[in-house]
């Protein structure tokens, strides 16, 4: 099994994490623009969902799958979106994008990250990547 | 301050109730003195507060994967009081006061960790200063965080401080500008 690459998103939709691990095939498109597809498959699969809801309650869009591949999703209250693409048997995926959330609120709200009250700051970058790696390669689903 | 607060919560230690109360004493001190006007220090003290408060609420559902999504106020207050003030004031809350249709309610700290040695002199508080808003304005803002418009304001009263708040709607979530293209 295994895992392939990981975007995280912001609530306005900006790319504030990208990562990959046995992507063996590129999409063709500026990071910029695969990025904006992403999200904007996501947002319109939320509208689509929603949509056709045959009733009210509050629901999900957990993931999307295809023989070659499954992608999950997993967004919090507060609008980050954390999408991972892996292998489609792979499991415990969940799990492991909630994992992600934690590491990202915890490199966004480090006191190193913080301008003083500042409203937005983007986080540490390579300090987050050095966690977001080190929670993926220890998981069951990576190779 | 906020930093060694923020950092202190990051890594999940406890911080003194003492250094924390006087530091943060000395703080709206200093703001007293900056701003002639008490009632612009609770506006400066709100602020405040909603900037942490929009980043307490990541951090928050990072620690308690199991909270439900809210749907109403009676929830929103059952979750403030049960889970994210006894987490990061260490304190418990009760909500009481319900009104308007449940859209109004107040929480009641039974000991809040920001007076516990302090007197605020009454011509300060008649002159508009609310001493506690900071906790007001996180509460605001970490709502806002989770789409829930809300105000927030605080008022002490001896040993308890009250927190009224009222639900004002929920926020949608906007398209970014030129996705629908």
């Amino acid at each position: 099994m295994t895992i392939y690459n990981l975007y995280i998103f912001d609530r306005e939709g900006q790319c504030l994490y990208y990562d990959e691990w046995f992507r063996t095939k590129q999409s063709g498109l500026a990071p910029i623009q695969e990025y904006k597809l992403v999200f904007g498959m996501m947002l319109s699969m939320k509208s689509f969902v929603d949509r056709l809801a045959t009733n009210d309650s509050n629901q999900t869009v957990n993931y999307y799958k295809t023989s070659a591949y499954k992608m999950t999703f997993l967004e919090s209250a507060t609008g980050i979106k954390i999408i991972l693409n892996t292998d489609p048997n792979a499991t415990g995926i969940r799990d492991l994008l909630h994992r992600i959330y934690q590491a990202w609120a915890e490199t966004a709200n480090s006191a190193a990250n913080l301008e003083m009250f500042a409203a937005t700051n983007p986080p540490n970058e390579s300090f987050l990547k050095s966690r977001v790696r080190d929670i993926v390669m220890k998981h069951s689903a990576y190779v | 301050m906020s930093k060694a607060i923020k950092q202190n919560l990051a890594d999940s230690k406890k911080m003194s109730a003492e250094l924390f109360c006087l530091t943060y004493g000395a703080m709206v001190t200093e703001m007293l003195k900056d701003y002639e006007d008490p009632k612009d220090v609770t506006v400066q003290l709100d602020k405040m507060g909603f900037n942490m408060g929009t980043r307490l609420a990541d951090d928050f559902l990072a620690k308690n994967a199991n909270v439900p999504r809210c749907v109403d106020t009676r929830q929103i207050a059952d979750v403030l009081c049960r889970n994210a003030i006894p987490c990061y004031l260490g304190v418990s809350a009760t909500a009481s006061s319900w009104s308007s249709g449940d859209r109004e309610f107040v929480i009641t700290l039974e000991s809040n960790p920001l007076t516990e040695l302090v007197q605020v002199p009454p011509n300060l508080v008649s002159a508009g200063l609310s001493y506690s808003q900071m906790i007001a304005g996180a509460i605001r803002g970490a709502l806002e965080a989770v789409h829930f418009k809300v105000y927030a304001s605080a008022a002490d009263s001896g040993a308890n401080t009250e927190i009224r708040i009222r639900f004002d709607q929920v926020l949608k979530d906007s398209l970014p500008a030129g996705e629908d293209d």
